[in-house]
């Protein structure tokens, strides 16, 4: 059969872009709901005067980022300093392709749906490293080496914290994950896994109380300090698109999915996500920061060595129960 | 070369292209931090590469651990390191017998994956994964385990150098 390239691309570059809009419509959305709950949590009204009930502020100040100058300090390497950005927030639309959103929007049902989740953000470690580094900046040379570092760390015990799901499911793909959780959600059968999936999930997105990478107080804005405008905007599209993914692949691996009764199963995976994302935000707005010290003492110490009892302790518990 | 007749061989064609590209820039630029990047450009289209010929699971563990792992290491390395980031690379002692060994050895591979015989392997298995778990734990089981305790000899062997420094 022939097939026309030219328009497999352009069908290709398409969904490339519909891709992104989604996800800069999601950001846009995040950054208000998260507005909205600090405020919330901490007596505030928030964002009130564009639009109804400020609804529309966030695509005023995207609009306004946009349009903005791109600001490059003087010293800066031009290239890194570039692709820095783009090699952050590639990769974090691309985690989005393995997470069944439910009937009309599979994706990609890859057989090893659950490692490429996993991997993928590790191509982010290099555009922090790359956007710290090439901005010439202690401030942000500083973020970009605390980011890697957490990053690194936490890692290892959030894959092996996977793997006790990936054993029970019998399977790498996702789709079968949420196959087999037809009767029982995870989060009852692992929830230990649950819980070290989500603060090493925190942890790995760079989210308060683990946001050091760009500690405010102490580093200005770590990685991201010299930057502006679009390239800036493109950092923080990929730490909500993170989020956002973390969230809905823990409600994928733990919380059943788009499983339940009456509504379809975007719908549901959809609210089990937004529940995610609100704890995650409320663990923000309550918890102070830790230090960068504590925080590694904290992965390898700690969450190390208890993911590994984790999964050696399901597997025992799988071995004695049966299947 | 015939034209390519379907999207799986123009990206296969696509992507060495950009492996072959970054190879090469990894070896001839002076810049270290270029090199490392280009490095990864290259592994991370001979992942493509393997994802086209039907190996996903070699596709995703290449950027687990060749990406994610190796390259982001070389570059914690080199900026901790400092002193290579913001200059050329020295010029190397004796480059011609650096040049004449890289030589020899490349030539040799190339000999070597010329004209050795590459018999086609005949259908996949349907659950390629699966297949591939029960040999690692099976019929491979010594070698797997073998490479772990390489790896741990490595960490330990680290990790004494480390202290040695500090004492």
């Amino acid at each position: 059969m022939e097939v026309s390239l030219p328009l497999t691309f352009a069908a290709g570059l398409l969904w490339g872009a519909v891709a992104f809009t989604i996800v800069g419509a999601l950001t846009a959305g995040l950054v208000l709901a998260e507005r909205k709950v600090s405020a919330r949590i901490q007596g505030r009204v928030g964002p009130m005067h564009t639009g109804p009930h400020g609804a529309l502020q966030t695509i005023a100040d995207m609009i306004k980022l946009v349009m903005k100058e791109d600001v490059r300090p003087a010293r800066a390497d031009a290239t890194a300093f570039r692709l820095g950005p783009l090699l952050v927030a590639v990769p974090a639309v691309l985690s989005l392709a393995v997470i069944p959103f439910g009937a009309p929007l599979v994706m990609r049902d890859l057989n090893v749906g659950v490692l490429y989740f996993l991997a993928i953000p590790g191509v982010t470690v290099i555009g922090l490293l790359l956007a710290g580094w090439a901005s010439y900046d202690n401030y942000s040379f500083l973020g970009g080496l605390r980011s890697s570092a957490q990053f690194i760390s936490y890692e290892i015990p959030r894959s092996l914290t996977v793997v006790t799901v990936v054993m029970l499911a019998g399977s790498l793909s996702t789709v079968d994950v949420l196959e087999a959780q037809r009767s029982v959600p995870y989060v009852v059968l692992l929830p230990f896994s649950f819980f070290l999936y989500c603060v090493t999930s925190l942890a790995e997105i760079n989210r308060l109380p683990f946001d050091m990478p760009e500690a405010e107080s102490e580093l200005v804005a770590g990685y991201h300090t010299e930057y502006s405008g679009f390239r800036w905007a493109l950092f923080f599209l990929a730490e909500y698109a993170g989020f956002f993914a973390a969230a809905a692949f823990g409600a994928v691996l733990f919380l059943g999915g788009g499983s339940g009764p009456l509504l379809p199963p975007v719908v549901w995976l959809a609210v089990k996500t937004a529940v995610l994302l609100f704890i995650g935000m409320w663990i923000r707005f309550t918890l102070p920061r830790f230090r960068a010290d504590q925080l590694m003492r904290l992965a390898w110490k700690v969450f190390l060595p208890a993911s590994l009892v984790n999964l050696v302790l399901a597997a025992l518990i799988m071995r004695a129960v049966g299947s | 070369m015939s034209e390519p007749q379907n999207v799986e061989q123009l990206l296969f064609i696509a992507f060495g292209i950009v492996a072959a590209g970054g190879a090469l820039y990894a070896v001839v630029t002076r810049s270290l931090l270029r090199s490392i990047i280009a490095l990864g450009a290259f592994l991370t289209a001979v992942a493509g590469e393997f994802y086209l010929l039907a190996a996903d699971f070699l596709a995703v563990v290449q950027i687990f651990v060749y990406v994610g792992g190796i390259v982001v290491l070389m570059l914690f390395a080199l900026m901790l390191s400092a002193s290579g980031v913001r200059h050329p690379l020295a010029a190397i002692d004796r480059p011609a017998l650096g040049a004449a060994l890289a030589y020899s050895l490349g030539a040799g591979v190339l000999w070597g994956s010329l004209t050795t015989e590459l018999p086609a392997v005949g259908e996949l298995p349907a659950d390629a994964v699966d297949a591939l778990g029960r040999a690692l734990l099976g019929s491979q089981l010594w070698s797997f385990e073998l490479i772990g305790v390489i790896l741990l000899a490595s960490v330990i062997t680290a990790l004494v150098i480390v202290r040695k420094e500090r004492r």
